[in-house]
């Protein structure tokens, strides 16, 4: 008996798939050149913790590396670390010393100068970089914590202030 | 290994094939680091300064008045001119919100009426949120060139 073979089935050929690595250089070089450009604005330094609302507005003033404080419903953060505690948007009153200023936030703002003085003994860098202080505040933050805030941070030096906000 | 080809002059040359996928993973890494660090959020940063406390206005050191602007959880607004001229412009709330129009011709309008006027100090309630002050500093930042934040405004 015959077997038909119903199905000829044959084995397919091992091809070789070619990778087109050039097509991938091309792609790969455009991104590259993408993140690149958005990293030399100095603008990555500047990512808002998820439960961070910031205000919507339009400016064109230059960011620059310099001290960061976040203000949430629940923290403020000094570059990245726990500084003072709130609660909805409030220090607590056994936090605050005599002059109205959060104690904890005082001793942060001391070891971040201290930090800065080490890290730019010669002060080779702008001396105006210097005194700022970046701002990104919850749009619902109450103007007293914020004025608390700015004025401790007064006492240490930094007297001008950029508020971060999202371009319209 | 770099070939040589025969030339008919007799000189050799080399031809040699450029290893993209050494420069792809270079790119591949650099890529992923940047991508890691990079912030997809459009910001931008406005520049104030904060008034000290006793000193609710800071001089304008050519002009011949202060503006003050105060900012109050009913959405009203204050603006306090004082020095050679002395008035308080009242800025009712526009059904519910506020009125950021009327505040912008306002300042617009005392600007052109004291060209030298260079800094305008913005002051809010304690509870007043952060939101309205930052849209009432971007509309002063558009007529003056310096903005500073005051001390709570009372009632």
């Amino acid at each position: 008996m015959r077997k038909h073979r119903f199905l000829n089935r044959k084995k397919p050929k091992n091809e070789d798939l070619a990778l087109q690595i050039t097509a991938m250089a091309d792609i790969f070089t455009v991104i590259l050149v993408f993140l690149l450009k958005s990293f030399s604005t100095g603008i990555t330094g500047i990512s808002p913790g998820t439960d961070l609302l910031l205000p919507e507005a339009s400016a064109q003033d230059q960011v620059v590396d310099t001290l960061k404080v976040e203000i949430s419903s629940d923290s403020v953060l000094l570059e990245d670390k726990l500084a003072s505690k709130l609660r909805k948007f409030r220090f607590l009153p056994d936090s605050l010393e005599s002059d109205g200023t959060p104690r904890d936030l005082n001793s942060a703002f001391i070891a971040a100068k201290k930090q800065e003085k080490s890290r730019n003994p010669a002060a080779s860098k702008d001396a105006a970089v210097l005194t700022q202080l970046l701002v990104l505040a919850d749009r619902n933050t109450p103007y007293s914590t914020l004025r608390t805030i700015l004025l401790a941070a007064g006492k240490f030096g930094y007297e001008e202030y950029k508020l971060v906000v999202i371009t319209e | 290994m770099p070939k040589l080809s025969a030339h008919p002059n007799g000189e050799g040359e080399q031809d040699f094939e450029l290893n993209l996928a050494a420069i792809i993973d270079c790119f591949v890494v650099l890529i992923t680091y940047l991508l890691a660090s990079a912030s997809f959020l459009s910001v931008a940063v406005m520049d104030v300064t904060a008034a000290a406390p006793s000193a609710q206005v800071i001089s304008n050191k050519d002009a011949s008045i202060d503006v003050a602007v105060d900012l109050y959880r009913d959405h009203r607004m204050r603006i306090q001119i004082m020095g050679d001229a002395n008035r308080k412009i009242e800025i009712p709330d526009e059904g519910g919100s506020w009125n950021f129009a009327a505040f912008a011709e306002h300042l617009k309008s005392i600007k052109h009426e004291f060209p030298r006027l260079e800094v305008v100090v913005i002051s809010g309630e304690a509870d007043l949120a952060y939101d309205p002050l930052v849209r009432a500093v971007e509309i002063a930042r558009n007529t003056v060139p310096a903005v500073s934040l005051g001390s709570e405004s009372e009632r």
